[in-house]
């Protein structure tokens, strides 16, 4: 009796039945569960009438009898069924046991919200597949980048015909006598000019517009991005007893949105863990490492794995949206196409440079950080500004101190230059104008300073407060540690531009 | 502390210019030559004109367009590097909408500096003087 009890209090819909497929017991949660009446119930004579399968996906008799000689547990598979005289319908999964030698348990597991949930997720990802392709197609033409990529390439050639020609008119005009015609000219030049400069102003903010795409940059050790976004996947790795094994190199670093590449790092990585366990290779295991192309100014990420590799028909399709070769509800598919987003974002490239039975190489090349840093500061400043463009070029190996300027150069239009090597600045001091050079202190030595001074002589040099050695060199200027906005400025003469209304 | 003596070079320069803009090319031309830097600024209207230019004279600095039609600027100088001798003349590249593809392609191709559209006198002499080091 304490058995019924416990039975009786269950929330399972449940039934026991007798050596003659006799229903003898079912507790209170099934009556309400089949929406049949005890009198109903009463009436049948074997369990076999009690349902029907509607997509033939269980029965009920063979899983009775299975477990009448065999024991043990049956469990069906998912499917649907309805009771005796009634039409709602359930997706359930039925699981018997034989509890003893007569009777035989069985147990009804209702899943219709759990597919109704999935049903509906379906058909959303569906509905979300058919916008976004509405929504690319939209933007295609539509886009502000090609909108002001567009405009700006229209209106530059008339705007440097323009300008050109008014600077040639006011030296022309300097060498006239008639000074009335020439003043009133003048003004009209300044004016001219003064619209010139807020066309090329709406163009200015329509890049930076387009380019904030890609949140902030900053410099970072690559060897961190790698550590961080490792520490984020060897949990699952550990879990699954695959080995990840990364290669360091401390000497590459990187001008990027740090959390935007990490995330595609994740990606790759998870990519290559599913890869191996579902391979039935002996070796489990992923690389991480990285190379430097000094040629190119550039740098690689590559992750290499020991799964099956990626098969030859759809290798062309795993940068699409939405392609995956995963069940539906296991992955969205957007993986490699946002990746594939992000390093373009960056001016970078990720491919799959290896393919075969034995895994796959992704490989994520992006630009050095120093000319990550100089593109960036070209397309964001103005040609036309009469203001002094000095650039101020920093060599320094801290990150801290490096993102310091960087973060300036957003409120001062652009002066600096950043650069963690003296190899990579006397790169950049070849064909760019170059006033004054900070050097961080472990980078700061008399022969780094002459090498500087070999290139450009009457480049001012400074250092900070906390620099060793200094009166070896002549210094132009001490900068305080810690940084602070006002003290550099000063210090440097460096005039934050002001914004002339028109 | 100590004043430091730049010493000036008075070395003077071939440049030829490559814009299908005509009065673009007329501009820089009369900025170029307000300057006692420059012996010859030759122009051209498009690449092909530009070889003609390059096969007959010897120039330290091609200014060159990006966008022109039948052949770009960055096209143009990619052939000029297949070139021993015309592949080691400093280029300026010159561009109204420079996208990210166009300027690493530049920095590939040994493109000293790219210098945004519309600019003025002075930026264009900065980063001349900067490419020929005077």
């Amino acid at each position: 009796m304490s058995k019924q009890k416990y039975l009786d209090n269950l929330f399972e819909p449940i039934l026991v039945i007798n050596n003659k497929n006799e229903i003898i017991y079912y507790n209170h949660f099934f009556s309400t569960f089949s929406g049949l009446s005890p009198r109903k119930i009463k009436k049948i004579e074997n369990v076999s009438s009690l349902l029907s399968s509607i997509d033939n996906k269980i029965s009920l008799d063979q899983q009775i009898d299975k477990v009448r000689k065999d024991g043990g547990v049956s469990v069906s598979k998912e499917g649907l069924i309805k009771f005796l005289e009634s039409e709602e319908t359930f997706n359930c999964v039925l699981k018997v046991n034989q509890v003893d030698e007569d009777e035989v348990l069985i147990c009804f597991n209702d899943l219709s919200i759990e597919k109704s949930i999935y049903d509906k997720y379906r058909k959303q990802v569906e509905e979300l597949k058919v916008s976004y392709k509405q929504l690319v197609l939209a933007d295609k033409l539509k886009s502000i980048g090609e909108l002001s990529a567009g405009i700006s390439h229209e209106i530059s050639n008339p705007l440097t015909i323009a300008s050109g020609n008014t600077e040639i008119l006011e030296i022309l005009l300097e060498t006239q006598d008639d000074l009335n015609s020439k003043e009133d000219i003048l003004e009209a030049i300044t004016n001219i000019q003064s619209s010139l400069l807020r066309i090329n102003k709406i163009t200015l903010n329509m890049k930076k517009f387009v380019h904030e795409g890609v949140k902030s940059k900053q410099f970072v050790s690559v060897d961190k991005l790698i550590q961080s976004s490792v520490g984020l996947v060897s949990p699952s790795f550990e879990r699954l007893g695959i080995t990840l094994t990364c290669e360091h190199n401390s000497d590459i670093s990187a001008y990027v949105d740090e959390l935007a590449i990490e995330q595609v790092l994740v990606n790759l990585l998870k990519n290559a863990l599913d890869s191996v366990e579902n391979s039935n290779n002996s070796i489990k295991e992923v690389k991480v490492y990285t190379s430097l192309d000094t040629k190119n100014n550039s740098f690689s990420i590559s992750i290499e794995d020991t799964g099956s590799g990626i098969k030859e028909e759809v290798v062309d399709l795993i940068f699409n949206p939405f392609f995956t070769t995963k069940e539906l509800g296991e992955g969205t598919g957007m993986g490699l196409s946002l990746s594939s987003q992000i390093i373009e974002e960056h001016q970078g490239e990720i491919s799959l440079v290896q393919n075969s039975d034995n895994g796959c190489i992704f490989s994520v090349v992006l630009p050095s950080a120093e000319i990550s840093n100089y593109l960036e500061l070209e397309t964001r400043n103005s040609n036309l500004d009469d203001n002094e463009t000095s650039k101020v070029l920093v060599i320094d190996e801290d990150y801290l101190n490096l993102n310091f300027y960087t973060t300036l150069n957003e409120q001062c239009g652009g002066s600096f230059l950043v650069s963690r090597s003296i190899s990579k600045s006397l790169q950049l001091l070849e064909s760019i104008n170059i006033n004054k050079v900070i050097f961080g202190e472990s980078l700061f030595s008399k022969d780094n300073v002459n090498s500087i001074l070999a290139m450009e002589d009457d480049i001012e040099i400074y250092v900070y407060s906390e620099t060793d050695n200094i009166s070896e060199v002549d210094i132009r200027g001490i900068i305080t540690l810690p940084l602070n906005k006002e003290d550099v400025l000063e210090k440097l003469e460096i005039n934050l531009g002001v914004d002339d209304e028109v | 502390m100590k004043s430091k003596t730049k010493m000036v070079s008075k070395a003077k320069y071939n440049v030829l210019v490559v814009d299908d803009e005509e009065k673009i090319c007329k501009i820089i031309k009369i900025f170029l030559d307000m300057s006692s830097r420059f012996s010859n600024v030759v122009l051209a209207k498009d690449a092909l004109e530009a070889m003609m230019k390059l096969n007959n004279q010897d120039f330290d600095l091609i200014i060159v367009d990006k966008s022109m039609p039948n052949r770009t600027g960055l096209d143009f100088i990619s052939n000029l590097k297949k070139s021993f001798k015309l592949g080691k003349i400093k280029v300026l590249l010159i561009s109204g909408c420079l996208t990210k593809e166009d300027a690493l392609v530049a920095m590939k191709l040994g493109i000293k500096d790219i210098l945004i559209k519309p600019f003025n006198r002075q930026r264009l002499m900065e980063k001349v003087g900067a490419i020929l080091k005077f």
